[in-house]
Order: C-alpha cells, then structure tokens, then sequence
C-alpha cells in the first residue's frame, strides 16, 4: 500500500496507545461512510481508511494531505449542523463518537473558479481571470446578489479574574501551574487542544522517577479537580494591562459555540511551547510529506505509519527518533537524510548503533508525486553542496517523506506588541525537550511569584530525559542553488507562497517587507502562517535582508471584537 | 507588448541602492507613500533630478490605506473644490503608469449620522454642482439598497451618494508611482530618515541623512511626522492636529459592501480580493462595536490584520500644501482621513509651484503661509 495505514495488531504495544481495536466506530464525512477505531480522531481514521487528501489550499488548489497537529493544521473540517467563524477545526482535535456527522471546510464557488485559473499577475494578491470577469460582470448586470450571511447571535462574554494565566498545558505549562498551586496562587491553564500534555507522551523519559506522560496525567487531574484547565480554548490576545482574551469553548461536540473571556491578571506564563519548522524542497506540500512530531503522534497514539516505505530527512534530532520508531513498527526506512556534517545526539547514536541507512550532509531535492493515484513515487535526495558527479544525486523509491526542519517557539502572542517579564508576561519556553520545558515553566513561575510578593521554597522536579536542541533551519541560499525548479518549494502552506513568489516581489518591491507580506498575503491562510512556523520569516530575511511575515495568532472576528467592547466599558 | 497597450515599459531597477546618493538634486522629497511618490513623478516628469527619501518602505502609508477611496463629495467645501478633478485626474494618470494601478469606480456613500449632519451634506450640493462634481443625496431606503450590509440599522439616515468615486489599490498604485518616477529618472531611496534640514541664513540649501549630506534647491516635505520633528528643530512653526485611529483589515472574500462608506468618524471600504478595511477613531474594539451598529451582517467575519494609524489635519482642519516659511522649503501635509483624493491635485499644483509657474487656484486657501481659522469642532462617537 502506497499511503498511510494503520499497523496490525501484533505491532509494539507502544504503538496505537489512544485506540482501542476492539471498539470500531462509524462515522461520515461529506456523506461517505467510515470507520475507525475508538480513541481515533478524525485524521488518523482518514489516515487508516486510506484517504490520502483532506483538504484542497485555498488559491492554487493542490492537494494536502497530513502535515501538522493541532493549531498548526492547515486542513479543517467542521462538525454537520455546527455553524459560525470557528466550526472549522483540525481532524485531530474532532475526537470520533459514532454516528458522528462531518464535512470538510468547504470550497466554494471562488474557491472552484480559482483553481481553474491560478493568479498569475506580478503581485500574488491580483485576481484570476475568471474571477475578473464575474466582478465586472456583476457591476455592469444587476446579478441577484450572494445571500449574506445570518446575523450571528450575540456572542457571550464574561470577564474573569485570577492571579495568573497560563498559556499552555503542556510539560512548561503543567510545571509552571504546579508551582504556582503550591504558593497558593489562583491559576487557570488554557489550553487550545482537547487533550492536554502537549507531546510529553511521544518522549522517553521520567519526572521524580514515573514516565512523563503519568506525572502529567497527574498534575493534568489535580488542576482539573480545581477547574483549572480550560481545553479547546485559545488564546487570541494578551495587552500591555495584564487582560488575555480567550475563546473558550464549552464541548468538543459543538466547536463553533465559543465564548469570550477576558481574564484580568496579575501575571501571564507563555508556556506554548515549539513548533516543527517544515523542510523547503520542491513538492514539499504534497500529501505524504508529514512533520516528524506528527507521525510520531500518530505512530504512537493511533498506530498510523504514514507509509510502508518512508525516507526521513531532519537537521535535528527529532528525525532520527522517528526513524527510529518507524522502524520498530515495520516500516521500511529506505534512508535518512541529515543535513548536518557529523550530528550528535542519543537518537543519532542509536540508528548509528542498529546499522540504518544515514546518510550525512545530504538533502532532499523533490519529489515524484503521481496526479492520478495522488501519491509520491520518488524521493529525490543529494549531497548538501556539492556540484556535478560529487552530488551524488540519486532518487530513493519511497510513499511517505518525513521532513523535521528544528523547532521555532510559539512566541507570536507577545512578539507584535513586545510584551516582556517587566509587563507581568513570562516566558516558559527555553527549549524544546522536557528538561528545558519543566525548567523553564519552574522559572516563570518562581518569576511570577517574586512578581506578585511571595518567596519560593519549592524544589523543582527532576527531569530525567534527553535534552535536544532546537535545530537550525536550512540556509536558503543553498536551498536557491539547488536548481531551476528549486524556487518553487512552499513557505507559507496556508497562504500557497513559494520561494519564487518572494523573490518576484523583492524584485519589484525592493525593502519593503511590511508591503510584501501583505501583498503575498502571508500569514493570511486558514493557518494563519502557523504550519510553516518561521520558515517565511527568513526566507523574507534570506531574500530581501529584512524582517517581517511571521505567524500570526488566532484571529477574532468582529462580533467577538464587539463583544469585548461591551466588557470593557463596562 | 507594453508598447501594444500603450504602457510605458518598466524601469529596470525602481529602487536604487544606498551607494548612489549623489551630492546635489535639484528637488528633495521626504516620504514614502502614495502622496510623495505622486509628487516625485509630477516633478521628475518636468525634467528636475529628483531624489526621494522615504524614513520606513516605500509603499502606500498607512493612513492611505486606511480607506484608500477618490472621492470629491468632501464635507469641506474647499476641498471639494480642490478634489473635483481628482477621480478623472487620476484615471488619466493611470493610463500612462508602468503597471496597472486603477482603482474599481465603486462610488462613495457618506451617510449621515444626525438630521443636522443631512441639512449640512445637503448645503454643500450646490457647492459640488459648480465645481461639477457629480454627487447627490439619497434617502435611506437607497442606501440599504446600494449597500445591502447595512441594510438593518435601526435608523439609518440619508446619505451623500458620489458614483463616480473610485477605491483603489493603493499598494499597487504606490508602486506604479514608483515605477514610472524611476522611468523618468527620480532616484528612489527607501529605509533613508532625515536627519535635519541644512540651512544657512536666508534659505534651506538641503538635507541631512544618516551618514551624509545632499543639498537641494527644493525640498519638500510629504511626511507629517518627520515634518514636525524637522521643522520644529529649526525653531519653525508648524501646527498639525493628530489623531489616532486603528485599522481592522478582515479576512478575503468579505460580502460586497457596494459603494465605500463614510459615516462620522467610521471608514469602510472594499479592496478586489474582497477584503474589507475599517477605520476609526477610538481602539479597535470600539471600531468594530460602531461598525456592527452600521452592518450587523458583518459580525461574522475574522479579523487579519490591526493596525494603529496616526492622521494628520491641519489645525483648521485643513492641509498645508504649498511653501512653507522657511524658503526652499514645500509642504505637503496634514491630508487628513482621505489622504488619497488630494494626492494627485496637490502634486501637480506643487510641481507647477516649484518650476516658478502659478499653481491650482482651488488649492491656495491650503497654503501653509495662511492664517488659520477656528476648526468646528467634530463629534466623535
């Protein structure tokens, strides 16, 4: 089989450890029946029924398949009858019950025409033809015009308040929280999955001597016997004056229902977390690419293998640990590609240790990519720069590429407005791994309770796990030389921004960054720039020598703006 | 194939490198948006050596894209008089920029928010037919119908209805501006602040950069914030109200709104992708809540982009284009909220001003050299 499938039984216990295979559960989507296990999300039945497509980008329509968890997923479905601004969520936060009703997030009649007739003009933002025409047609003929939509309903807000705010449940976020409880601080964790523990239960380690995710599981039950921990709610702003908008939302089976909180505290503790930064090569939005974290989640909770023969390109660590666990699930990994000269780390040495294909200093060039069946073919891969016969280029028959480019930190909340520790917004991310996690959530929160007068005596956890880096991003001027077709590789998915685009617009527009980004519309896709993490960023700063474009956070819309209004004069 | 249309081919290169500032022009513009880049062209287009100097991007401002709309149905009568032409000055510019820069003619509708704001809207009609703008009042049932969104206020009140007035683009039409300026020779320096203005007894000779000196017969100022800063610093007297706004930008394929709209302080407008622009005075909360009360159909829609922007009025409420006191010195400030209507016009009076030719009439109440009057004050909602 050519796409992603669910491992038999007989596979490691530790694989498939959300599910339960001997409870199946029927769903639909857009009026297909499916199936899939109980404890499956949406996404991973998809995954095990063979469905290779979720979703069509917005402006160039190609397809996408599975690239990223959570916020960062670009591929949204909505729950049948469930209306409004936010029904369209992730397939890996929609937890399957049966008889559940689901649709993709629509494509519309623009969307139709658009895929028809891609923009072509100078600037990315300019029309396509087709859609030209309609506009003036319908100035020139008085068409009957699009129905608009109902009036929502009043959205509910309440403004609450407590000692601290923290922005994340996951190890960070968790340790943080404990520590506050312990100085006997109010404290409401915000979380914008459904399920809390961020990744802590893909990692080997142990936290004062029991598994990660069993401490979390703890620390996660004792906050939600306080009701602390508010899940699928998301935090869309944090101001100077200590108020954090959140949009809560009170049931996994109705996401479009949100309300709004303004909580007004005395301090906040950003523990986000990091993202998995994408690779930059040709096709490397095509169904079948997948970040590392999410087929190790996948791997690990639903026991989906993205594909039965796999090559794994990484710049860090967290490559190898896949690869590492692909194998242990049967999956053929054909190679693993690692940009790096001589890479150091525990997952490194265990694949050096077991013998795997490595390949060191090497890329991926592109990828094969069939229209037909709607699956890759080849992976193409080369020595990192070299030219001529010492490239050693060469293509690698393979389903599936998992591709980890290093971790970039979720810090879009605070960097547009430069909040910091002397305006009561603390820091939590100092690393991606759960020693620099459980550390760095301790500190803010030691911070946070010197902040608000009190003396913290409380000793910190010990932390007994592999501490890895973050990982650089490719340099883009390699990625440039690559050749001729290089220039076509996506950096921002939600938006369908290429490397070439950007290099068209500095062209034209010299050093204006703010003017690029929106005239490219980055940032401006469903994702809002998020499933790229900074990989736009510096290709901007690559480019043209100046910074602008990163990923925004979750957007209001103007009723919940409204709403906040009435709180505030209130 | 340019040449087929009858376009001007582009520049090679639009924007030039820090390296090639050379010692002396013959005229200085300080900014970089839609206002000094017009400027810059209609003085380049005269032959003159030009060089701009823009403190940030060159691209449109920030307040011009606040509501980028042409419009002549002002609310001031002298500016009504000033921006008559502007639409169709604007459409014969377009035509002979590089690149495609008109706007859509989607019209202009400034809805009033009380029966005296009618009775006033109403008083200046006769002002709009001699200067032959194109504008009329119409009763609330048509509002709702030219634009369905705001079809279920409460009270909805009479408007000023312009249909000739046009939204354009306005980062595309900053960067035609551009283009054809460096097609007609203009030197265009983008991330280059002032410093200070150099000046010796009787006249300004030319500007200070960061690391060097350029000297100028003609400097003009098209930026109001280093404008203040500069003059002020050379004990000059330069008076401009502020006011801060934010701009809310939603989301692509936004339902149509039909003409751009103006009520009070309240801007609303439509770009081709379907994104709509907000703007107004107090926070961005606040906008949106006086926005809902005008189009509740529009709560719905996500929020891409906010932004704070500063505008700039005159203390009269008028704009200072013209020269300054200082000799060799130009203004071209203090546009207000509808920054893009009097760019073109007061390009071309300020480049005719420049060469030693007599300027525009309708824009000489808006020399800076005047004596200013008691601004009305306005209410803001």
């Amino acid at each position: 089989m050519t796409g992603p499938y669910r491992l038999s039984a007989s596979a490691p216990a530790r694989f498939g450890q959300a599910i339960d295979r001997s409870e199946p559960v029927g769903f639909r989507l857009d009026g297909r029946v499916l199936s899939g296990f109980y404890g499956d999300t949406l996404a991973s039945a998809l995954a095990a029924s063979g469905v290779r497509t979720l979703s069509d980008s917005p402006l160039l329509g190609r397809p996408r398949g599975l690239f990223g968890l959570g916020l960062e997923d670009a591929s949204l479905f909505a729950l049948e009858g469930d209306r409004g601004s936010f029904a369209h969520v992730s397939g890996h936060e929609i937890i399957l019950r049966e008889g559940l009703r689901t649709r993709s997030a629509g494509l519309g009649l623009a969307r139709a025409i658009r895929r028809f007739a891609p923009p072509s003009g100078p600037d990315r933002r300019a029309l396509p033809v087709a859609q030209q025409m309609l506009e003036r047609l319908r100035r020139s003929i008085p068409l009957p015009q699009p129905r608009l939509p109902d009036a929502e309903p009043a959205t509910l807000a309440r403004r609450e308040t407590c000692d601290v705010v923290v922005v994340g449940a996951g190890l960070a976020g968790l340790a943080a929280a404990t520590a506050l409880m312990m100085e006997g601080l109010h404290v409401r964790v915000i979380e914008a999955s459904w399920r809390a523990g961020g990744l802590c239960d893909l990692y080997e380690g142990a936290i004062d001597g029991r598994p990660m995710a069993d401490w979390a599981a703890a620390r996660i039950g004792q906050l939600r016997d306080r009701g602390a921990l508010a899940l699928g709610s998301v935090v869309t702003d944090i101001d100077p004056d200590g108020s954090v908008t959140v949009l809560e939302r009170s049931s996994p089976q109705q996401p479009g229902m949100m309300t709004l909180r303004l909580y007004t505290a005395a301090a906040v503790v950003l523990a986000t977390g990091f993202r998995e930064r994408p690779l930059v090569f040709p096709g490397n939005d095509r169904p079948g690419v997948i970040l590392a974290s999410t087929a190790r989640a996948m791997l690990r909770r639903h026991a989906i293998a993205p594909g039965a023969r796999v090559v794994v390109a990484t710049t860090c660590d967290e490559g190898h640990r896949a690869a590492a666990d692909l194998r242990a699930a049967g999956v053929d990994v054909v190679m693993t590609l690692d940009e790096r000269d001589d890479p150091q780390g525990a997952a490194v040495d265990l694949s050096k240790a077991l013998g795997a294909p490595l390949a060191y200093a090497s890329v991926v060039t592109g990828v094969d990519y069939d229209e037909k069946t709607g699956a890759i073919t080849g992976v193409g891969a080369r020595n990192r720069d070299g030219e001529g016969a010492l490239t050693g280029a060469r293509v690698l028959s393979a389903h599936a590429v998992v591709v980890s480019g290093g971790f970039a930190p979720r810090d879009e909340l605070i960097r547009a407005k430069r909040l910091g520790p002397e305006l009561g917004v603390h820091l939590a991310n100092l690393g991606p791994n759960a020693v620099d996690a459980v550390r760095g959530g301790w500190a803010a929160a030691g911070a946070v309770a010197g902040q608000l007068g009190r003396s913290t005596s409380v000793p910190a956890p010990t932390v007994d796990a592999v501490e890895d880096e973050m990982g650089a991003a490719a340099a883009f001027d390699r990625v440039l030389a690559m050749g001729p077709g290089a220039a076509s590789a996506f950096v921002d998915f939600g938006a369908d921004v290429t490397i070439a685009d950007i290099e068209r617009a500095v062209r034209r527009r010299g050093d204006a960054p703010a003017a690029i980004a929106r005239r490219l519309g980055l940032g401006l896709g469903a994702d809002g720039g998020r499933q790229s993490a900074d990989v736009a960023e510096l290709a901007l700063r690559a480019l043209s020598g100046s910074t602008g474009g990163g990923p925004s956070a979750p957007r209001m819309t103007l009723g919940l703006f409204a709403a906040r209004a009435g709180l505030r004069n209130d | 194939m340019s040449s087929v249309l009858g376009r001007p081919g582009r520049p090679d290169r639009t924007f030039a490198p820090r390296g090639d500032i050379a010692a002396r022009y013959d005229l200085v513009v300080a900014g970089g948006g839609v206002r000094a880049l017009s400027i810059a062209l209609a003085c380049a287009d005269q032959g003159a050596r030009v060089a701009l100097f823009a403190p940030g991007e060159i691209a449109a401002a920030a307040d011009e894209r606040a509501w980028p709309a042409v419009r002549a149905a002002h609310r001031d009568r002298l500016r009504i008089a000033a921006e008559a032409k502007a639409v169709q000055r604007l459409a014969k510019l377009a035509r002979k920029l590089p690149s495609a820069a008109g706007g859509e003619a989607t019209g202009c509708l400034t809805i009033a928010d009380s029966f005296d704001e009618v009775d006033r809207l109403s008083s200046l009609l006769p002002a709009m037919k001699a200067s032959g703008v194109e504008a009329w009042m119409v009763p609330a049932r048509e509002v709702a119908a030219l634009s369905p969104p705001i079809a279920d206020t409460a009270d909805l009140m009479a408007a000023l209805y312009e249909p000739s007035a046009v939204t354009v683009d306005a980062d595309a039409l900053a960067m035609a501006l551009a283009e054809a300026a460096a097609a007609a020779g203009a030197s265009l320096f983008a991330m280059e602040p002032v410093e200070t203005i150099e000046r010796d007894a009787t006249r300004a000779t030319g500007l200070r950069l960061r690391d060097r000196t350029v000297e100028a017969d003609a400097i003009v100022l098209a930026d109001d914030f280093a404008a203040i800063r500069l003059i002020r610093e050379g004990k000059g007297r330069l008076s401009l109200t502020r006011e801060e706004r934010v701009t809310l930008v939603t989301a692509a394929n936004a339902p149509a709104i039909g003409p751009a709209l103006s009520s009070g302080a309240l801007r609303i407008s439509r770009d081709r992708e379907g994104a709509i622009t907000l703007s107004g005075p107090l926070g961005a909360d606040a906008l949106a809540r006086r926005a809902l009360e005008l189009a509740p159909k529009l709560a719905g829609l996500a929020v891409a982009a906010e932004e704070p922007v500063t505008v700039w009025t005159g203390v009269d409420g008028l704009p200072q284009v013209g020269p300054a006191e200082i000799e060799g010195v130009w203004l071209a400030l203090g546009y207000g909220r509808g920054a893009l209507s009097l760019a073109i016009p007061a390009a071309d009076h300020l480049g005719a001003l420049i060469a030693g030719r007599r300027g525009d009439p309708t824009l000489e109440p808006f020399a800076p050299t005047r004596r200013p009057v008691a601004r009305t004050p306005e209410r803001v909602r």
